[in-house]
């Protein structure tokens, strides 16, 4: 049973375009056209306080995403401005730590790799290229992929951190970081890394009919298989799965076709639920009850339904 | 909002007048205001005349492609785009507009290309200006955004760097020997980059050791243009000017000539503009951002008219301004309307404002919403009308029609349609094409009638025929029908192979029945049924649908049917005696009916009746021996 538990005013003057609990659901931060990220503390009772105001972008904030806890509280933003920002609370105040700059043009979607793999996020821009940030002995060190997507990227998701060992090598070992990104190519494609700084295509992924517009890597595999959830202006969300990424074998399978425009896809935690929501202003919420059958879970269209601002 | 707003359009002349009252807005931005529609504008539409260059054409395929995906968006979208999809396009459009450049240039060079390329640099240079004021987000600094502008429409900047990196890259020489190294590093402050400028000066060989060019670097990294969007900030850059007008002064810069002049722009030196003028930019508007940078960092738009005006005077001695320049001001003027007045005049410059309208309209933002007057609309269906003078055109132009929105669309594209120049069968058949996707019921008729007519000017009764079926009006069918049995060869008739295909439906006449019977009575009688073909030429006579003329046709060939039957060895007459009979009172009745219908013809102008009478006698001999014949096969 899918309810509400919270409703948050903002206080945003404009339309918000993202809004993201950090991991224990104690914070949220909120990004909006009228060029501020906003954090509130939640309660457990579902009540919010205002924290802070994060002002330095010029533009609409099209995403933010939080970092692993480990790294205390780091937020980063992306942003029409072209800028990425990372902020961070030190002794209770909210300060901007780094601006990346080096797009051509608006920045789109940003995401935080696992932690395994330390302080890196990846952001992906209108300019077709993405950029993957780290942050090494105090300074952050960008790479750039260059023409990742005609006409634009839209979204990026990092793969889940795998280890594997082997019979010959039984030392455990961290997996390539991996990265989905969306285009308006219609290719949702996955890029590995080779070699440090050295980012390869390594599966470009056909099934959407045009622009992707956003892309979701599960964080948790679901029976042994890696899935990406992504959906787009076909009105279609697909689910792509694959047992071995070393075997590059993909296979799709389209969830639904919705009545509308399909704007995002997101994993729950343990990659059992799957939201989407769409230009008919409804929130939908998916789950896999038996493999490969998926069943909206949230029922209840004045509940999941939102009113365009 | 309150508007009110008429427009008159004379199409056939490319003409369009628009009045309108002032509009008010019910939000007031700070920066940006509302485009007011107070005067009558006459938009006139020049002819394209390089419509019918091939790289043109590849344009507007290009356009048409990414013009078609706007629509398609917008319509997911309830109309609207949002805003980094109209960003998305517009470097779409610009970039075709690039190639276009780029292709062009590869050609041979005449006058005409170089024409083509002014008008295609200026619509990229006007296309990224018009996102720059009308498609950013609100609360930013116009002076950021012209910044913006010039980082991305002005290719000085990026070409010197280009060649000063590359040129060190292939000769392994230190860039900073290279002779446009200093102009380089200009280029980019004139467009705001001063990351760039700071990372080429950081990268000379001599930057360790070299006072002054650490204290420039200093400069390069104070100077972060986005703090502009912030008013508040005003303050702090204006600050750092001072500082360097201090620096200036002091003769901290006197042994390096290229750090005091950097230092002069940024101060914003009126002469030191002049000089790069004259010695660095080609285009007075290349310097705006800059100028407005350094001389009035916290301009608001509405200064930035006068401002560009001051800049044209300061730069641009003793010359008037040409159709670009003055469209420039109109742009940063806020009169969209009058900057699209001004594309439309320049020749060959439609297919910009047209697609451009369509950007502005679609986008989401408020600051254009406020014109209610279908200026899109009407643009369209004038390109539309341009793209129908040219035939490889003509199925894009429908798209354009189309997505006009107007509500007459429909009945426009078919009259337009109708009315295209036909040459030959193949553009029939493609126009056809077109009427059947768009069901242009108007325009199918007249393509079809024009084609029928065409063919039976030339005698081609087959076509005829084929095209006035495919009319599909029993009036056309009919009048072809009649035409070809009164003028046609029997032959021809007997070899018009679409009786083949022809069903049932398409037996719209009388006339068409009478000639698909003819038609089957000769490939019966080719085939050896001749007991069929008899029959079927007797319901040829007694249909008597045939004119006079055609009858003598159908009496031969009974006569030679029956005729070679009764010297035949079977006595059994084709037909039966009841047909026999029948047939002899039908001659009787036609020979009354013959002599009634020529009564006061002087008989030298019936030129066929000795022939009929003639074919009648030798027919009712024939008649009589076949009956005979009959009579003797029933006794033995």
């Amino acid at each position: 049973m899918v309810s509400i538990s919270a409703r948050i005013e903002t206080g945003h003057r404009d339309i918000v375009h993202d809004a993201q609990m950090n991991y224990y659901g104690t914070r949220l931060a909120t990004c909006s056209s009228d060029h501020l990220v906003k954090i509130f503390e939640v309660k457990p009772n579902g009540q919010s306080y205002p924290m802070a105001e994060l002002v330095g972008h010029d533009g609409p904030v099209w995403q933010i995403n939080w970092a692993h806890p480990k790294y205390d509280n780091v937020l980063a933003s992306c942003s029409h401005d072209r800028k990425a920002i990372v902020w961070k609370e030190i002794n209770g105040k909210w300060q901007k730590v780094y601006e990346y700059n080096q797009h051509d043009a608006s920045i789109n979607s940003i995401a935080w790799a696992p932690h395994q793999f330390g302080l890196i996020f990846a952001c992906c821009s209108t300019d077709n290229s993405i950029s993957i940030i780290e942050f090494q002995q105090d300074i952050w060190k960008p790479t750039k992929i260059f023409n990742a997507h005609d006409q634009g990227c839209n979204a990026i998701s990092w793969a889940p951190a795998k280890t594997s060992k082997s019979l010959i090598d039984p030392q455990e070992r961290m997996e390539p970081k991996r990265l989905v990104s969306a285009g308006n190519d219609r290719l949702v494609k996955i890029w590995k890394e080779e070699g440090p700084d050295n980012w390869v295509l390594e599966v470009e992924l056909e099934g959407h009919n045009d622009w992707v517009r956003d892309v979701a890597w599960a964080q948790s595999e679901s029976q042994t298989l890696s899935t990406i959830a992504s959906c787009g202006l076909d009105k279609r969300v697909i689910i792509w799965r694959c047992a071995d990424l070393n075997e590059k074998k993909w296979t799709s399978r389209v969830l639904t076709v919705f009545d509308e425009v399909v704007w995002h896809v997101s994993w729950s935690l343990c990659a059992t639920v799957l939201a989407i929501s769409g230009a008919d202003n409804k929130v939908s919420l998916w789950q896999e009850r038996l493999p490969n059958e998926w069943s909206k879970i949230s029922d209840t269209d004045d509940d999941s339904r939102y009113d365009k601002v | 909002m309150a508007s009110s707003q008429l427009y008159t359009s004379d199409f056939r002349n490319g003409s369009v007048v628009f009045y309108g009252s002032t509009t008010t807005s019910s939000k007031e931005t700070p920066q940006a205001k509302r485009s007011q529609l107070t005067n009558a504008v006459e938009i006139k539409f020049n002819t394209d005349s390089t419509l019918n260059h091939p790289i043109c054409h590849k344009l507007i395929y290009d356009f048409h492609a990414i013009f078609t995906k706007a629509q398609s968006v917008a319509r997911m979208e309830g109309g609207r785009l949002r805003l980094e999809d109209v960003l998305i396009l517009n470097r779409r459009y610009r970039l075709a507009i690039r190639n276009a450049v780029d292709l062009i240039q590869a050609e041979d060079e005449n006058h005409t290309t170089r024409e083509f390329i002014e008008t295609l640099c200026a619509a990229d240079t006007l296309w990224s200006l018009f996102e720059a004021i009308y498609m950013k987000p609100q609360g930013r600094s116009i002076v950021v955004d012209l910044l913006e502008w010039a980082r991305e429409s002005f290719e000085f900047a990026t070409e010197l760097l280009n060649t000063v990196l590359n040129t060190a890259t292939s000769t392994g020489t230190a860039y900073d020997r290279h002779e446009l190294y200093w102009n380089a590093i200009i280029a980019q402050v004139l467009v705001g980059d001063f990351t760039a400028a700071y990372n080429l000066l950081t990268g000379n060989s001599r930057f360790e050791k070299d006072v002054m060019m650490q204290r420039m670097a200093k400069i390069f990294r104070s100077l972060k243009i986005d703090m502009l969007h912030d008013k508040n900030n005003l303050d702090d850059f204006v600050g750092i000017q001072k500082h360097v007008r201090e620096l200036l002064s002091s003769g901290q810069f006197k042994n390096s000539n290229d750090l005091a002049f950097i230092c002069s722009i940024l101060i914003g030196d009126k002469t030191a503009f002049k000089q790069i003028f004259e010695g660095l930019s080609q285009n007075w508007y290349e310097l705006l951002p800059a100028y407005i940078l350094f001389c009035h960092p916290g301009a608001d738009m509405g200064h930035v008219l006068q401002i560009s005006k001051n800049l044209y005077n300061l730069l641009v001695i003793g010359k008037q301004p040409v159709k670009l320049d003055e469209t420039i001001f109109t742009v940063l003027s806020l009169d969209y309307l009058k900057a699209i007045q001004l594309i439309c005049n320049t020749p060959s410059s439609l297919w910009f404002a047209a697609h451009l309208t369509d950007m502005i309209y679609k986008i989401n933002n408020d600051n254009v919403t406020g014109e209610d007057v279908d200026i899109r609309a009407t643009l369209l269906l004038d390109y539309a009308k341009t793209l129908f003078t040219v035939p490889q055109l003509w199925e894009i132009a429908v798209g354009y029609v189309l997505e006009s929105g107007l509500e007459n669309a429909m009945e426009l594209l078919d009259t337009q349609v109708a009315e295209l120049p036909i040459d030959n069968v193949k553009i029939a058949n493609r126009l056809l094409h077109i009427c059947q996707k768009y069901d242009l019921v108007r325009a199918h008729l007249d393509i079809t009638k024009a084609m029928t007519l065409k063919f039976e000017r030339e005698s081609e009764w087959s076509e005829a025929l084929c095209w006035a079926i495919r009319n599909e009006t029993t009036e056309l069918v009919t009048q072809v029908a009649h035409k070809v049995l009164l003028h046609a060869r029997p032959e021809s008739i007997s070899q018009m192979a679409m009786f083949e295909q022809l069903a049932d439906k398409f037996l719209l006449s009388p006339a068409l029945i009478f000639l698909h019977k003819y038609y089957q009575f000769n490939q019966l009688t080719k085939r050896g049924y001749l007991q069929q073909a008899a029959q079927t030429l007797c319901d040829l006579i007694e249909l008597g649908l045939a004119p006079p003329e055609f009858h003598t046709v159908l009496f031969e060939n009974m006569a030679k049917i029956l005729n070679a039957s009764n010297e035949g060895d079977d006595l059994n007459s084709l037909i039966d005696r009841a047909t026999i009979c029948d047939l002899m009172r039908r001659l009787t009745l036609f020979e009354t009916q013959e002599m009634v219908r020529t009564q006061g013809i002087p008989e030298n102008q019936i030129l066929e009746r000795t022939k009929l009478n003639s074919q009648i006698t030798v027919l009712r001999r024939i008649l009589i021996q076949s009956l005979a014949n009959r009579a003797l096969a029933k006794t033995t």
